[in-house]
């Protein structure tokens, strides 16, 4: 291999070019930086063919780490303290693992997910790095080494942070950290110890009331997508050695961003759906049935991200059986999309190995494997098809969600400003010092020197100090290094939290002090001086500066900082634990580091009807996508669109948002109700009309629990509905009767032709016009949603098929929600041929002139006979179309006089799928 | 709104030297106010090292004892030792972070010493713990009225209004703070609210009507032009008695579901109180409020020449998130007419059954009756 100098881009050479400059003079790189979107460009990088010069340390391993070295083929084991030169190619499986270029993050760091694989090389100019497989992520200061990633758009510098994955076409896709934070959560999950993921634990007590982890023999997780959600279904199988029955706690980690979205438990051989309650209820049966000795469970949220469920009796030597199951959106990949799924086994205490995992992703095995200990990373390919405009009807109306992704074009020159290029920062810390914050201090001084320690050399900051008063830790803005930042940690310890909150007069302290940023670290409710919303976000866009909450504490509420954050291009975060501190912090300190919309909100068209979220004001950042949903009431129309408004850089900029072509999929409603659910809880709405929106969606709210009972008689002797129940009954055994299609005249639903080639046919259903809907799922696993067409009277519904669908039988069902809720199902079944039929062609002679037969011949792609025409073009242009007399037989007569010489006919001939084939026919030889 | 300054804010509680806040008496007036107690007979009794030992030693043994805390807090606060009673509140405190109690003790400890920064954190405390609580607005307010903060007494009881948007006496009591900061057209507008919304509790109404006279004399004092319009708004208030008073004492206090009861024994020894209501001299108290906050008042339509003694009875405490009752008198002289004086007396009761004497009504003979 050629230096990458000599082998990259023009362009690509100016930026190095500008590198190498940048080290001749001892100065900081000024190359190009990544931007926060897919990187364009056709050039690719070749790497030097010199390997690593610098050591590779091994910092963190969870997983195996193996490095290829020199020109040895073989793989070797990278292990702590046992630094290794001459790397050339590294890869981590497993569970991750964080190495440093040389000693002391000489060339700075770099932090491997499972399934990832990098080559290393190194040259005069600097190290290089390309990702060859999964997702790794890269950080280099500026003082570093210089190191260049081979993307698609050729050779690009770091400075800062950066995400890096392997792309198809085998370059490098980069990412800016702090555009995209969320996907770094793998590699921040590194640097924390694990306290447990993806599966739950079963603490049980028994008559000594000591707590003791059960062991846990089985773990199944079996996961179906749909669109871009995944529906994961997680069940556990625990054991009870003991000889005595035991109650006990189960708690599950859910996901971040996950909605729970039920949960079953095996009672007496039985799995037992539980069911969404208010909580009080919930605890009161709870409580009488647990003194009746019977099985009831309880599921509440814990604190954070887990949920805790109370579990009565656990048999003495058996197993018990619990089963959760969550929505979380899929990962969006280099390439496509990925279903993450991390099982992390707590450092101390819980339950160390599993007896057996096996995932499943859309019944295909993703992993299987016994006695697991110590955790698994899987970040599994799916191939699945999201539509931009996804539905799903109700009988309370429709939900319509759509993937909004800003146009690259209306971040204009403002997407591709860099770590590097920015111009020195002024940080403000708003350091909520109140009373309220007596719990979450020491998170809050995480997040303080995790930020802080974010900046960069030439970054200056100031901490307010924020209670009834404003203190602030200096006199003037100081540089942010290390001795600094313990100054101002020790300064906001030596402050014990006491007093209200007074933010409308930090944020005018803040103002003061003409910062680029404002940082705001407490739990974001306002107590004393200004509370009105209004008037305090009227004072933060004073501020004319991005504003980054983190809101910590037990009474935390993002409910104003949202707001203040959405409108001035910053983020709010709910920070529960240190990785949520480690995510933040990347997110203010390098959020800058690519283009963003500012108070972008989305709106109905004006006379549209619908409830519409996300309905304030967000950032967006260059590659972001927003998931908007808009909740149409039964009878209304269906908005045409919305509108996507924000700015950029102070100039205003527009989106229209289409809504047609909406695909039928599971899970759109209970997106919708998360968030309806956070808009009725901040504007302080009953709680009866949070509980029923909860069970109304299936959505767990912080007024509702769910509970398992032993039966359905229990479920009706306390009173409880059971919805999940008639689902499942609903899913499993749908009412088919295809009667009433019958009789609306006889018309048959048709897919026309039902003998097709690839393309885009259409299918007609002729059902009720009132009827709620009309969905027609196809055998890949699409679904589409049909629409009614006036001029056929009937539901209508075009699809594609792929050229590359192999030839055969297949069929679409069709599922018809009538008015009354009733549902009715019916097979259409259609043939996929791509095959022209094949002819044997006689001429014989008559008394005036030719019989032309044509008999169509089985081949071994297609036994079927069905030609259904032929045509014969005759020597004077004119066409004889022969008469079809049985299946694949055709025939017609030729009148003219005895051929003379041998003559040429050409035949047509084709197919019910349109297929043609031209044979030619010599008569008179 | 108010705007507190950047760094430390020197914005000030009036925490000292506000025992009574008074109107000047003019020279021509019969009637006078002897500021009496703001804490009950014995609370400030000495108290030895040997009982300060045995109180210490209590905490020690039960370090969860709220009772103990509390005394042990208050002993040290009556044998002066400031210093060592906010050591021992911050004890309390820290191990239980979340009373209100302590909170509110350090409040007054602070205050105490000076320290009005400090003192205004600890009480602010209260509603950044409970910021959706309006009986912690109103608490936090009667700390500061005490304390002589009325603008952020103010603005404690605007939150606690917009939390309780039909609480009738906190309504009454925002009318009385805002009458006191001199807001008059504000406070007649509330006070009109409260008097023309038939929800209201005639217990709330009638001394609200009471009010609502008070202001329009102000009015007419301070805009002559409309002194007969103010005339007729006073007419059609019907208050029995009229207007024009010698004597107008209010009481009022911090916590939901307690009964804090207004004793006041005339010149003849008779007391009027809600056993008792009609004096023998044509005095009077309006209504015996037993869930919290009051008003309530005492009116003497022609004092006699004598002592009034002006007394406030702790009689019992419900659920509420406080148990220590303390609130204001106010005491109006020469009511409606020019000189009209106004005395407001904050006190403190720890206890049930607790009595202190916040004032002595002087009544000269002769004078303008």
């Amino acid at each position: 291999m050629k230096s990458l100098l000599s082998t990259a881009s023009i362009r690509n050479l100016a930026a190095l070019g500008a590198t190498a400059t940048a080290l001749a003079c001892g100065s900081a790189p000024t190359a190009r930086h990544p931007d926060g979107a897919l990187a364009g460009g056709s050039a690719r990088a070749d790497l030097p063919s010199t390997p690593l010069r610098l050591p590779l340390e091994l910092v963190r391993a969870r997983g195996v780490v193996r490095v290829r070295t020199g020109a040895d083929p073989t793989w070797r084991p990278l292990t702590a303290g046992t630094p290794m030169t001459a790397v050339r190619e590294i890869e981590v499986t497993r569970q991750g693992a964080i190495v440093a270029i040389g000693h002391g993050d000489a060339a700075g760091r770099l932090w491997l997910r499972a399934g990832a694989r990098l080559r290393l090389a190194q040259d005069d100019q600097g190290v290089y790095v390309e990702a060859l497989a999964g997702k790794s992520r890269l950080r280099r200061s500026a003082a570093a080494i210089p190191v260049a990633v081979a993307s698609r758009d050729g050779a690009l510098a770091i400075t800062g942070d950066v995400l890096l994955a392997a792309r198809n076409d085998g370059t490098t896709q980069v990412l800016a950290t702090g555009a995209r934070p969320e996907l770094a959560d793998w590699s921040l999950g590194l640097e924390h110890d694990q306290d447990g993921a993806g599966i739950g634990r079963l603490e049980a007590r028994g008559a000594s009331e000591i707590g003791e982890p059960l062991a846990l023999r089985k773990v199944d997780v079996r996961v179906k997508t749909a669109g871009d959600l995944a529906m994961t279904e997680v069940e556990h199988v625990f054991f009870n050695p003991a000889a005595e029955t035991r109650e006990g706690t189960f708690r599950f980690p859910v996901p971040d961003g996950a909605i729970l979205t039920g949960m079953a438990m095996e009672i007496s051989g039985r799995m037992m759906e539980g069911e969404i309650v208010e909580r009080e209820k919930a605890r009161a049966v709870y409580e009488k049935i647990v003194d009746e000795m019977q099985d009831p469970a309880l599921l509440e949220w814990e604190q954070g991200n887990w949920f805790k469920l109370r579990v009565f009796p656990i048999e003495a030597s058996s197993e018990k059986r619990v089963v959760i199951r969550y929505t979380t959106p899929l990962a969006r990949d280099a390439d496509g999309w990925a279903y993450d799924f991390t099982v992390g086994l707590p450092e101390t205490g819980g339950t160390s190995t599993i007896g057996a995992l096996t995932v499943t992703v859309d019944g295909k095995v993703a992993a299987k494997e016994t006695n697991v200990a110590g955790g698994l990373d899987l970040s599994v390919p799916v191939t699945t098809t999201v539509a931009a405009v996804m539905r799903e009807v109700r009988a309370d109306g429709t939900y319509t969600a759509v993937r909004v992704t800003p146009a690259r074009s209306l971040f204009g020159g403002h997407a591709t400003a860099g770590a590097g290029a920015r111009p020195p920062r002024r940080l403000v810390v708003v350091f909520d010092t109140s009373r309220s914050t007596l719990e979450g201090r020491p998170l809050q001084l995480e997040l303080l020197r995790t930020t802080l320690g974010e900046l960069g050399d030439r970054d200056r900051f100031m901490v307010l100090a924020s209670d009834v008063a404003v203190v602030a830790h200096a006199t003037e803005m100081v540089a942010a290094t290390p001795s600094a930042i313990t100054d101002a940690a020790a300064f906001l310890d030596g402050i014990e939290p006491d007093g209200a909150s007074d933010v409308g007069a930090a944020l005018a302290a803040a103002t003061r002090l003409s910062p680029t940023d404002i940082i705001y670290i407490g739990d974001g409710v306002p107590t004393w001086g200004e509370l009105g919303k209004a008037p305090l976000a009227a004072l933060a866009a004073a501020a004319g500066a991005p504003i980054h909450a983190a809101l910590v504490g037990k009474g935390a509420s993002t409910e104003l900082w949202a707001d203040l954050a959405g409108h001035s291009g910053g983020r709010a975060m709910m920070v529960r634990r240190s990785i949520d501190a480690a995510r933040f912090a990347l997110a203010a300190a390098h959020g800058g580091d690519a283009g963003r919309i500012r108070n972008a909100h989305l709106a109905l068209d004006a006379g549209a009807s619908g409830v519409l979220y996300p309905n304030r004001a967000t950032t967006l950042w260059d590659g972001d996508t927003l998931v908007a949903i808009v909740h149409t009431p039964t009878g209304a129309p269906v908005p045409a669109s919305l509108t996507l408004t924000g700015d950029v850089a102070g100039s205003e900029v527009t989106q229209q948002v289409m809504l047609a072509g909406a695909v039928d999929t599971a899970a759109v409603a209970q997106r919708w109700a998360v968030q309806h659910l956070a808009a009725l809880d901040a504007a302080d709405a009953p709680r009866e009309e949070i509980v029923k929106a909860s069970q109304d969606h299936g959505v767990l709210s912080r007024h509702t629990s769910l509970l398992v009972l032993e039966s359905d008689e229990a479920y009706k002797l306390h009173q409880i509905e059971r919805k999940k129940a008639e689902e499942q009954q609903l899913a499993q055994a749908p009412q088919v009767t295809g009667g009433d299609l019958d009789t609306l005249g006889a018309r048959q639903a048709s897919l026309s032709p039902d003998e097709i080639q690839p393309g885009d046919p259409e299918i007609k259903i002729p059902a009720p016009r009132d009827a709620r809907s009309v969905i027609v799922t196809f055998p890949w696993g699409e679904t589409k949603v049909a629409e009614w067409d006036r001029d056929v009277d009937a539901w209508m519904v075009r699809f594609l098929i792929d050229k590359d669908t192999a030839d055969g039988d297949y069929q679409a069902r069709v599922t018809v929600t009538h008015a009354d809720g009733r549902v009715e199902v019916l097979h259409l079944g259609y043939t996929v041929d791509t095959v022209a039929p094949a002819m044997r062609l006689t001429a014989t002679r008559t008394a005036d002139g030719y019989r032309i037969e044509a008999r169509q011949l089985a081949t071994t792609s297609s036994r079927r006979k069905d030609a259904d025409r032929v045509e014969v073009v005759l020597p004077g242009g004119e066409i004889l179309m022969l008469a079809q007399t049985s299946w694949g037989r055709f025939e017609g007569l030729w009148k003219t006089a005895a051929a003379a010489a041998p003559v040429t006919l050409r035949v047509v001939v084709r197919d019910h799928a349109l297929n043609q084939a031209a044979l030619e026919l010599v008569i008179g030889q | 709104m108010r705007k507190l300054p950047f760094v430390l804010l020197a914005a000030a509680l009036a925490l000292a030297a506000t025992r009574a806040a008074a109107t000047p008496a003019p020279a021509t007036s019969r009637l006078s106010v002897i500021a009496g107690d703001r804490e009950p007979a014995g609370a400030r009794d000495a108290v030895t090292d040997a009982d300060l030992a045995k109180l210490r030693a209590a905490v020690d043994a039960d370090a969860k004892d709220r009772g103990a805390r509390f005394t042990l807090v208050r002993a040290l606060h009556r044998a002066g030792k400031l210093d060592e009673a906010v050591t021992a509140a911050r004890a309390w405190r820290a191990a239980d972070a979340y009373n209100l109690v302590v909170v509110r003790l350090l409040g007054d400890l602070y205050s105490e010493l000076g320290q009005r920064a400090q003192a205004r954190r600890a009480y602010s405390a209260v509603v950044e713990l409970l910021p959706k609580d309006a009986s912690a607005q109103r608490a936090l307010a009667s700390a500061l009225k005490q304390s002589g903060d009325l603008e952020a007494a103010y603005e404690r009881l605007t939150a606690a209004a917009l939390m309780s948007p039909d609480d009738r006496r906190l309504a009454f009591e925002l009318a009385d703070v805002a009458q006191r900061m001199g807001r008059n057209a504000e406070a007649r507008q509330r006070l009109e609210a409260i008097v023309g919304d038939t929800a209201t509790p005639e217990a709330v109404r009638y001394p609200a009507r009471q009010r609502l006279a008070q202001v329009y004399h102000q009015l007419a004092r301070d805009q002559p032009a409309d002194a007969a319009a103010m005339d007729q708004a006073i007419a059609l208030l019907k208050l029995t008695g009229g207007s024009e008073n010698d004597i107008k004492i209010y009481l009022t206090w911090d916590t939901d579901r307690s009964d804090v009861d207004l004793w006041v024994t005339n010149p003849t020894g008779e007391r009027v109180y809600y056993q008792h209501k009609q004096g023998a001299l044509g005095d009077a108290l309006y209504d015996d409020i037993t869930t919290g906050y009051g008003p309530e008042s005492y009116t003497a339509p022609s004092a006699r020449p004598g002592t009034y003694l002006v007394q406030v009875n702790y009689f019992g405490v419900g659920r509420g998130n406080i148990s220590e009752a303390r609130g204001e008198v106010v005491i109006v002289l020469d009511e409606g007419k020019p000189g009209e004086q106004r005395h407001v007396l904050p006190y403190r009761l720890f206890n049930k059954e607790d009595t202190v004497t916040v004032a002595r009504i002087n009544v000269a003979r002769g004078g303008s009756r």
